[in-house]
C-alpha cells in the first residue's frame, strides 16, 4: 500500500515535470530534411536466405531480416518510401504450391508506397495476376501497359503521388514488351505501348500538372541492353522530368547509382537492388 | 538605384524560390541482406505456416550429386565457358529427351531425335549433396509442357543457325560446331547422322519456345505439333529419380554438345 502510493505520488510529480518541458515533435528529430528510398526488385518468391552450401549466394537474403531492417530505417527517418520494380513471382517452391499469395500478403503488411508488375508477375496469366492482385490493398503501377480490356483495369493507375513533408513525390512505373517472354495468351488484352514515349507524358502530367518535386519511375525494362532494345540507361538519356529510376529484370548488383544526362541536361540515377532480396536499394536524398 | 518596390519584387521572389525544397546532398548505398542483419521474430513466425506446409511436400530427397550441377542460366549470348559448364542443362535436355521418347513410343508416335531448350529456363545451379524435389522446382519453376515438333530441314537450319548466333543453347541428341566470328555453324550431327536441310526432323521442345520464347522463332514454322501433356519439370523429376536408383549417383555427360570452332 506504501509502494504503491509512493509510486502515484512520483508519477504525479513526474508528469508535472513533462507538462512544462515546451511540446516537441518527436518526429521532426528523426531527419526530417531527409528522403530515404528503399527498393527491392526480382523477389522472385525467395523467402527464406539461400543455402548455405549455395554455390553463388550462401545464405544471402531472407523477408526476416529484410523485414527487420526496413522497420529500422523507418524507425530512424521521418520520411522513408518503400518500393519494387516487379518479379515477385515465381522462382520457389512457395509461388507453386500458394500461387503468389505469401508474396503479395508480406509485401502489403510492410506496408509499400507503390509497386509494379514484371513479366514473371504474368507466370500464371493475366486473370489470375488480377485476381490475386484484388486481395491486396498495395498501390500497384504501371504507365505503357494498356489494360482497358483486362482485369488489371481498376487495379493499377498509371501514377500516384506522396507527400513527404515539403516534399510532392510523384511515382509511376513502365514494364517491358512481354512477347517472346511469356506466352501470348498469358497477357491476353494487354498491349504493350512504347516506354519512352507514355513515361514523358506521365511525367510531364506529374511535373506541369500535378506540380511534384520529385519524380520516381519504377522500371521492369532491365538496367542495360548492347542492342537498341529498350533500357533503363536509355530511357534516363531520353527523357526529361525524371530524377530517379529504380529497375528491374537485369538482375543487376551495381556499387553505386549510375548517373545519366536526361535531354535537359540533368543527372538522373539509375539503381537498382540484384534480386531475390539479397539486396535492399537505398538512395537517400537530403534537403 | 533600386526603388522599394523593386526590392520587394525581389523579396517575394526570394521567399518563392526558397519554399521549393533545393536539393542538397546524394548518398547512396544498397544494403546487404545476409547474416550480420537481425531477423524479425514476427515475420519467421508468419511465414512458418506456409513454410511447413511447403516443406512437407517439397523435401522429399529424390537423388544425390557428389558434384554441383551448374545452371548456365544467360540472357542474351551465351559465353562459351558458360555453354561448356553448364552440366545441369546438360542432364536436364537429356531427361526431357528421354521423357519424350518415351511418350512416343508408348503412344506410338515418332521418336524425336534431338531437343532444344533455352538456357534461360534452368534457373537455379544445384549443390552437391541430396537433391529435393524443391530443388527441382528451383531449377525449373515454370509450368511448361513438353511438345513434340516436326520440322522441315530448312526449319531445322534456321534454327541452328539461331543457336550459333546466340552463343549455344540446352540440347541432347545434337552436336553443333559454332564459329564464333561468323556466328553460323560450321557441323551438325543430328542423332548419330550427319545433319540433311531435305530431310524432315522430329524434335522435342517446350512449348514456350515453341511459341517463340526467349527468340526462338523458328518454331513458328513447324509442320506439326503434338502436346505431350508431361511437364519439363516432371521428365526432370523422373529422370533424377530414375538414374539415381539406377545408378546410385548422377552422372553428368562431360562432353560438350556444342562445339567452337577453331
Amino acid at each position: 500500500m506504501q509502494s504503491r502510493r509512493k509510486f502515484i505520488k512520483q508519477s504525479a510529480v513526474f508528469g508535472l515535470g513533462i507538462a512544462f518541458i515546451p511540446a516537441i515533435d518527436l518526429k521532426a528529430a528523426k531527419n526530417s530534411n531527409r528522403l530515404i528510398i528503399l527498393h527491392t526488385n526480382d523477389f522472385h518468391s525467395r523467402f527464406e536466405p539461400f543455402p548455405e552450401n549455395h554455390r553463388k549466394w550462401p545464405n544471402k537474403g531472407g523477408i526476416s531480416r529484410l523485414t527487420s531492417l526496413i522497420e529500422k530505417v523507418r524507425d530512424e527517418n521521418e520520411h522513408v518510401l518503400l518500393l519494387d520494380s516487379g518479379d515477385v513471382f515465381q522462382g520457389t517452391p512457395y509461388f507453386n504450391i500458394f500461387k503468389g499469395h505469401p508474396e503479395l500478403e508480406w509485401i502489403q503488411k510492410m506496408n509499400y508506397d507503390a509497386t509494379t508488375i514484371g513479366n514473371h508477375d504474368f507466370d500464371l496469366g493475366i486473370d489470375h495476376l488480377a485476381e490475386i492482385r484484388s486481395n491486396y490493398q498495395t498501390p500497384t503501377l504501371n504507365c505503357n501497359y494498356k489494360i482497358n480490356h483486362t482485369g488489371l483495369k481498376d487495379l493499377i493507375k498509371p501514377y500516384k503521388i506522396i507527400q513527404k513533408g515539403s516534399l510532392k513525390i510523384g511515382i509511376t512505373a513502365v514494364g517491358i514488351e512481354l512477347l517472346g517472354l511469356l506466352p501470348p495468351s498469358s497477357y491476353n488484352g494487354l498491349t504493350y505501348q512504347d516506354p519512352t514515349g507514355e513515361l514523358q507524358k506521365t511525367v510531364n502530367t506529374l511535373r506541369n500538372n500535378e506540380g511534384c518535386d520529385f519524380v520516381i519511375v519504377l522500371s521492369h525494362l532491365g538496367y542495360s541492353y548492347e542492342s537498341n532494345k529498350i533500357d533503363d540507361l536509355k530511357l534516363a538519356k531520353n527523357t526529361t522530368g525524371i530524377d530517379l529510376i529504380l529497375g528491374g529484370h537485369t538482375h543487376t548488383f551495381l556499387d553505386k547509382p549510375t548517373k545519366v544526362i536526361n535531354q535537359e541536361g540533368k543527372a538522373v540515377l539509375v539503381n537498382q537492388a540484384g534480386w531475390a532480396g539479397i539486396e535492399l536499394g537505398q538512395i537517400i536524398f537530403t534537403y | 538605384m533600386l526603388r522599394f518596390t523593386n526590392w520587394l519584387f525581389l523579396g517575394i521572389l526570394f521567399l518563392v524560390a526558397s519554399c521549393k525544397p533545393q536539393l542538397r546532398n546524394i548518398e547512396s548505398k544498397n544494403f546487404s541482406i545476409d547474416h550480420t542483419k537481425q531477423s524479425d521474430s514476427l515475420t519467421t513466425e508468419w511465414l512458418k505456416s506456409y513454410k511447413d506446409s511447403m516443406e512437407k511436400s517439397m523435401n522429399i530427397s529424390i537423388a544425390k550429386t557428389s558434384i554441383p550441377l551448374k545452371s548456365s542460366r544467360a540472357k542474351g549470348i551465351i559465353e562459351p565457358e558458360i555453354q561448356q559448364n553448364g552440366n545441369l542443362a546438360r542432364i536436364c535436355s537429356d531427361y526431357v529427351l528421354q521423357s519424350a521418347r518415351e511418350w512416343s513410343r508408348n503412344n506410338s508416335f515418332p521418336l524425336p531425335v534431338f531437343t532444344v531448350l533455352n538456357h534461360n529456363g534452368f534457373r537455379n545451379s544445384i549443390s552437391e549433396g541430396v537433391i529435393t524435389k524443391g530443388n527441382i522446382f528451383e531449377v525449373m519453376p515454370f509450368d511448361n509442357e513438353i511438345v513434340l515438333v516436326q520440322l522441315s530441314g530448312k526449319t531445322v537450319d534456321s534454327l541452328f543457325q539461331y543457336i550459333s548466333s546466340i552463343g549455344g543453347s540446352a540440347v541432347s541428341g545434337l552436336s553443333l560446331e559454332i564459329d564464333l566470328n561468323s556466328k553460323q555453324y560450321t557441323d551438325a550431327i543430328v542423332g548419330v547422322n550427319k545433319f540433311d536441310s531435305r530431310q524432315t526432323y522430329w524434335m522435342c521442345t517446350s512449348d514456350f519456345l515453341l511459341q517463340g520464347g526467349d527468340g526462338y522463332i523458328q518454331f513458328a514454322n513447324a509442320k506439326k505439333v503434338i502436346k505431350t501433356g508431361i511437364l519439363v519439370r516432371d521428365a526432370l523429376l523422373m529422370g533424377f529419380e530414375n538414374e539415381f536408383q539406377r545408378s546410385k549417383q548422377i552422372n553428368p555427360q562431360l562432353q560438350p554438345r556444342i562445339r567452337y570452332a577453331k
